[in-house]
């Protein structure tokens, strides 16, 4: 991105939760920029015109967290296409009723079809503006919907995890598998941070899954949430129950491959793509099947995984950014990849929109958010008052 | 259930050899272990580490998960292709079998069978250690350098107790019996834990370990009664399920002057009664991970 001076936007405008700790730490790397004006909204005063960006503004969207209030902004919204897909969406009603418990998992794809018509609706409302996005809307939308990644990826033949597709219940999977021994993981399609992971294992009559999910029932209706600790299911009417339950939110099944290892652990990589380029690189490893830092997965070191990977390194670096290209207009991006075994390869698993909420993280100096304000406003020193 | 594989093992750090490059000598303790679908076998990897410079001098070696041994298939062949390299292997003192953790197979998946021939053919092998029960067997033999023997199990079958106990290892100085629980595979009682109790067998031992067992109270009540306690340094009734009953049992260790440390970690016992029992009791008392019964199932560590 040229760092011409005359067209950096200054104004930063940050759609968010204002409280999160994310928006706070994205405000406080601003900094080293001499405190560049910074405004944030509310995805809801985004979305409804209440407050309006100056022309040439910066703008970036920041994840939703778990903020009560957003979600049921964005669940309202995702009501009417619900509608159109002919799907049954969760009343505006239920919507205004829900009391969200941490970690729980509520209804990912009217969540998606929400998220993706408030980012199109703010996209239009700003629409000439002449804004600069650090992430524009449509890189954002593609990265949540974790086939249509997949899907782009695949079509100019990156590698991916094999896909089961058009599945939709526990035992049409079952009869789709021949092999006696077989290791599938099966994921929300548009969850995230480990929302709704199964790894699935059947050998022979016996079967078993390893689970994010746990199940707690309360007035006669299940609520499903993320543990921090997996739980291993063994009664297959149990698992069948719980596939059955997340696929009614849409599911990707595929296949649970091997990956290499770090200190006897299984481990994958975080990828910040910023401007397209690799940049912080985070090794996560886990004594379960989910790697997910918010899991507690243990991190190693970008020098050391460059160090491990050796000659294989640049491969994965031209991936990542192969991988990039592919979700034009993604300013950053995080993308999650796994190594095979012995270092035999790479393959890629999903994209994060948000995937940069990596605090402490430093890669020349600097955090991931303060990397892409280096990228839109160039070095701090060349920015004087 | 087990989340982590071995960092060191034999008093060794544990490296994971797959090609000629992990090669890091003698003085390490070599894991061998396949991934799911793995093309390069065990067997491959084991004949690759043979023709390693010092690998004659090997003392620890680990054979981690094998692909089949989620696929149904045991661990006979490995056994077999062990036995056939014992001559190229003189210096092995300490062997694990099977070490996996639950995101590589789940311990009631991984079949075992007879390990008898590892110790015939290993006659100076002194440290044995095995996870998984099923299939487990041991045809009788007898080998005096054993001094440590661990099988880790979800649920030890009874038939390989009495297996065990009719081999001949007058070197014991330490056992590890990972009972387990019923649904998983322990079929059996505390009278079959007769023979080593009351003392007849391993006149050295030092360390009796029945532990990760559903049946944790009925050990504690017949054990503080049984000849072998007035001999042990340690008794390990660690991981699972005893509870103040059986805490109140092994109050009757007090007899025995001799008995350095008990260790009841992961247990239902009160605090009560485990204050009482660590005032009455001279030895260390190890009562660490008290757990809190979920209504009145009272898991163990290992049951899956």
């Amino acid at each position: 991105m040229p760092n011409d001076r005359a067209t950096v936007p200054r104004q930063l405008v940050v759609v968010g939760v204002p409280e999160s700790k994310r928006v706070r730490q994205l405000m406080d790397a601003t900094k080293p920029w001499g405190h560049p004006p910074v405004m944030v909204y509310t995805y809801r005063e985004a979305m409804e015109g209440s407050r309006v960006p100056p022309e040439h503004s910066l703008v970036r969207f920041e994840s939703p967290s778990d903020c009560p209030e957003t979600l049921k902004v964005i669940l309202t919204a995702g009501i009417e296409p619900m509608v159109v897909d002919r799907l049954v969406p969760l009343a505006k009603g239920d919507v205004g009723q829900l009391e969200p418990g941490r970690g729980e998992i509520l209804h990912p794809r009217q969540w998606f079809l929400g998220f993706r018509g408030v980012l199109r609706s703010i996209e239009t409302r700003w629409r000439d503006l002449s804004l600069q996005w650090m992430s524009n809307p449509e890189s954002i939308i593609t990265s949540f919907d974790k086939i249509a990644c997949l899907e782009r990826w695949e079509r100019v033949g990156l590698p991916v995890p094999p896909r089961i597709a058009g599945v939709s219940t526990y035992s049409a999977i079952r009869q789709h598998v021949s092999e006696h021994h077989a290791r599938l993981f099966i994921k929300l399609r548009y969850g995230y941070s480990a929302m709704g992971a199964v790894a699935l294992e059947w050998r022979g009559g016996l079967v078993r899954a390893i689970t994010t999910v746990e199940v707690v029932w309360s007035e006669g209706r299940p609520r499903l949430y993320v543990t921090k600790r997996p739980r291993v299911l063994t009664r297959e009417f149990e698992i069948a129950w719980l596939i059955d339950t997340l696929a009614m939110e849409e599911v990707i099944v595929e296949r649970w491959l091997p990956k290499a290892r770090w200190d006897g652990r299984p481990y994958d990589l975080r990828i910040v793509m910023i401007g397209g380029r690799v940049r912080h690189v985070v090794g996560r490893s886990s004594s379960s099947p989910f790697t997910n830092l918010n899991l507690d997965a243990r991190r190693i070191a970008r020098e050391e995984i460059v160090s491990n990977l050796g000659t294989v390194w640049p491969e994965l670096q031209s991936l990542a950014e192969r991988a990039a290209e592919q979700i034009p207009g993604a300013g950053m991006l995080g993308l999650d990849a796994l190594v095979r075994p012995r270092n035999q390869g790479f393959v890629l698993l999903e994209a994060n929109a948000f995937g940069d909420y990596l605090p402490g993280l430093l890669h020349e100096g600097d955090t991931t958010y303060a990397a892409q304000f280096r990228e839109v406003y160039g070095r701090p020193t060349e920015v004087c008052s | 259930m087990y989340g982590d594989l071995l960092d060191s093992f034999h008093g060794l750090k544990v490296i994971e050899f797959n090609a000629a490059d992990d090669w890091k000598g003698p003085k390490y303790a070599y894991r061998l272990r396949e991934e799911y679908d793995d093309e390069l076998k065990i067997t491959d990897r084991l004949d690759d580490l043979l023709k390693q410079p010092g690998a004659t001098q090997l003392t620890a070696l680990i054979i981690g998960a094998w692909t089949e041994a989620s696929g149904g298939d045991d661990s006979a062949p490995l056994v077999k292709k062990l036995s056939e390299v014992a001559s190229q292997l003189p210096g092995l003192r300490a062997l694990f079998m099977g070490e996996m953790t639950y995101e590589e197979s789940e311990v009631s998946w991984i079949n075992q069978s007879d390990l008898s021939p590892l110790l015939m053919a290993f006659p100076r092998l002194e440290t044995l250690r095995i996870r998984g029960g099923n299939g487990l067997s041991f045809s009788p033999v007898e080998q005096s350098s054993l001094k440590e023997i661990a099988i880790e199990t979800g649920g030890l079958p009874r038939s390989a107790i009495r297996e065990l106990f009719l081999c001949q290892f007058p070197g014991l100085e330490h056992v590890e019996l990972l009972l387990g629980e019923e649904q998983y595979g322990f079929d059996g009682s505390v009278e079959d834990l007769q023979p080593i109790l009351s003392g007849k067998l391993y006149p050295n031992l030092k360390y009796l370990g029945l532990m990760n067992s559903a049946i944790a109270n009925d050990i504690a009540a017949v054990v503080v009664n049984s000849p072998i306690v007035s001999r042990i340094e340690t008794l390990d009734l660690s991981m699972g399920n005893l509870d103040s009953e059986g805490a109140q049992s092994l109050l009757g260790l007090a007899a025995y002057p001799q008995l350095k440390r008990l260790d009841i970690s992961h247990h239902y016992a009160s605090e009560e009664s485990v204050a009482e029992l660590t005032t009455a009791l001279k030895c260390e008392v190890i009562a660490a991970d008290r757990q809190e019964p979920e209504d009145e199932w009272r898991p163990i560590v290992h049951a899956e």
